[in-house]
């Protein structure tokens, strides 16, 4: 190899590391390609917390569900419900109709949070939760019609 | 009949021991996302760590010594380095993993948080390495860690249709939802969680904790032939419960209190109690045996004195290092990583570093100069060779997997 070769070797291998850490941080961002991609995991997310807290209050309710354990699902769905809407909330658009397909979603996951997080604080309160029930039912609705559309749009 | 009782205690114990909180997470996301579809790993994976572990106690009663001087001795100081790197970074996420599992089952029988329960949980795993003899800790936890049938009994309780779950695991139902990559990066981390290499360093170690002899060999494979795939069992009914219950209501499992709707479902609070305390057992256990892997491996390679059948005195640097490494993981809990995350990535990364101690240990057992009589048979060495090849497969693949399903997501 010639001295006047090694700079050029040197750039070409400079060059393909570039390349390879730019498409790994593509790829760990989990960059998708379109909205309706972006969000549909989100809400499926969503869709699991409300469900998960649907079948927490049914089983309490036939007092299968010990109050302890019921407590801390509600607390770890929302939780997980309040990383849902971070995440909707930082999908970007590009096009009118992504956005207005993400407001969609942020609303239905908006809905969810504050069911969920209604739920949480009326268990840790111990006060009766039939309202956070139903605004769980309504909220499962809403993320669920959601979800269709996006499913449709794919 | 005190050999018959001693080979009860130590198949039972096999079947407590055999889940983690690793096992009861993957199984349990897994039957909540893809049903009983992946039932075909969790049988490779047991069959992978029956070979393992009985290769391993093969090697060690034969040799008097254990797996990580074993591999210093074959692959040299400077590759058995690397070695001791990957498995001690990974058995320290493993620590933090099963730590985190003792408070969360302790936060779903208080109520109170977790992150409370973190630092009483390492004081308690601390106490139980320093003062408690080696086969009391083992033999209880893994007594304790049967409650975890809690699961099967809530899965019959349920009265599934035996028949899906059998369509699900037998003819690879598609899931529209699910991405191919998803699939299979579940399929790895299932595999890491059934065939963890501390459970080898443990098993080896306590073989030559325990002194056993060629004569041992006998019991030591009944423990692991008839013990581990019944624990295996245990591993499927996690996921079953999980696909009857969860999978329906698109309910997938991101935390252990989604986990255990199930049992409630099925059996009620009682089921429930039972099943917390299979949980807290087992990780118990489990944290045990991964904080005493990380003195074994460190203290086998610098050549150290080391054991629980020495007193503490004796082993100084052995109990520091298992000291550190309940620090470490309590430090990397309170920051308030999820320690159901920790949890996905240990199996993970387990199933990468498993080649680095399977290898070896094959190597050795192949080998008739070292072995004598015990050397592998024709048929153990053929299943040997093509689970070598499996392991390396699931241990390249992980990476690129964990990347293009975004970690399962």
């Amino acid at each position: 190899m010639s001295r006047t070769d090694a700079p050029a070797r040197v750039h070409l291998r400079r060059s393909r590391l570039v390349a390879f850490v730019g498409l790994l941080a593509a790829l760990l961002a989990g960059c998708s390609g379109s909205a309706a991609q972006d969000l549909t995991t989100p809400l499926q997310q969503a869709r699991a917390a409300v469900a998960s807290d649907q079948l927490g209050f049914s089983l309490l309710a036939q007092g299968k569900q010990t109050s302890a354990a019921a407590q801390v699902l509600t607390k770890d769905m929302a939780d997980q419900l309040s990383k849902t809407i971070s995440s909707v909330a930082q999908v970007q658009v590009s096009s009118a109709t992504d956005a207005g397909i993400r407001d969609e979603t942020l609303a239905a996951v908006n809905e969810a949070g504050r069911a969920g997080f209604h739920a949480r604080d009326c268990l840790a309160a111990s006060l009766p939760c039939g309202t956070a029930v139903a605004e769980l039912n309504q909220a499962a609705s809403h993320v669920q019609s959601v979800l269709g559309r996006l499913e449709q749009m794919q | 009949m005190k050999k018959f009782l001693g080979l009860a205690l130590g198949i039972l114990t096999a079947i407590g021991g055999f889940a983690d909180i690793g096992d009861i997470v993957t199984n349990t996301v897994v039957g909540s996302r893809f049903g009983m579809s992946l039932a075909w790993v969790v049988v490779l994976g047991v069959v992978g760590i029956c070979i393992f572990a009985q290769m391993s106690g093969r090697v060690a009663a034969v040799s008097g010594r254990a797996t990580f001087e074993i591999i210093r001795e074959r692959l040299g100081p400077r590759a058995a380095l690397a070695n001791l790197i990957a498995s001690f970074l990974i058995n320290l996420l493993t620590v933090c993993a099963e730590i985190g599992g003792i408070a969360l089952a302790l936060e779903l029988a208080s109520s109170v948080n977790y992150l409370l329960w973190v630092p009483v949980a390492a004081i308690a795993v601390w106490l139980v390495v320093w003062r408690v003899k080696f086969s009391i800790l083992e033999n209880v936890s893994g007594l304790l860690g049967l409650a975890l049938i809690g699961f099967a009994v809530a899965l019959f309780l349920l009265h599934p249709h035996w028949l899906d779950l059998g369509h699900q695991a037998a003819l690879q139902v598609s899931f529209p939802e699910e991405k191919a990559t998803t699939y299979w990066y579940y399929a790895v981390a299932l595999f890491g969680a059934a065939m963890t290499p501390y459970e080898v360093f443990f098993f080896s170690s306590g073989a030559v904790e325990e002194g056993w002899k060629r004569q041992d060999l006998n019991q030591s494979r009944a423990n692991v032939l008839v013990g581990f795939p019944l624990g295996g069992l245990i591993s499927l009914s996690l996921a079953a419960t999980a696909a009857v219950v969860l999978l329906p209501q698109h309910a997938s499992v991101n935390a252990l209190s989604q986990a255990v709707l199930p049992v409630a479902a099925g059996g009620g609070k009682l089921l429930l109690a039972v099943t917390l305390l299979g949980i807290f057992a087992a990780t118990f256990g489990a944290a045990l045996e991964t904080t005493l892997s990380s003195g074994y491996t460190l203290a086998q390679f610098l050549g150290w004195s080391w054991g629980k059948f020495r007193r503490p005195a004796e082993a100084a640097r052995f109990h520091l290092t298992m000291i550190i490494t309940i620090l470490l993981g309590v430090a990397i809990l309170l920051t308030g990583v999820d320690p159901v995350q920790v949890t996905e990535f240990s199996v993970v990364f387990s199933a990468i570093a498993l080649p680095l101690t399977y290898i070896p240990i094959l190597i050795i057992a192949n080998d008739p100069q070292y072995m004598g009589d015990e050397v592998n048979g024709r048929l153990t060495g053929i299943f040997a060779v093509v689970f070598l090849a499996i392991i390396i497969v699931a241990a390249v693949a992980a990476i690129p997997l964990m990347i293009l399903s975004g970690a399962g997501q």
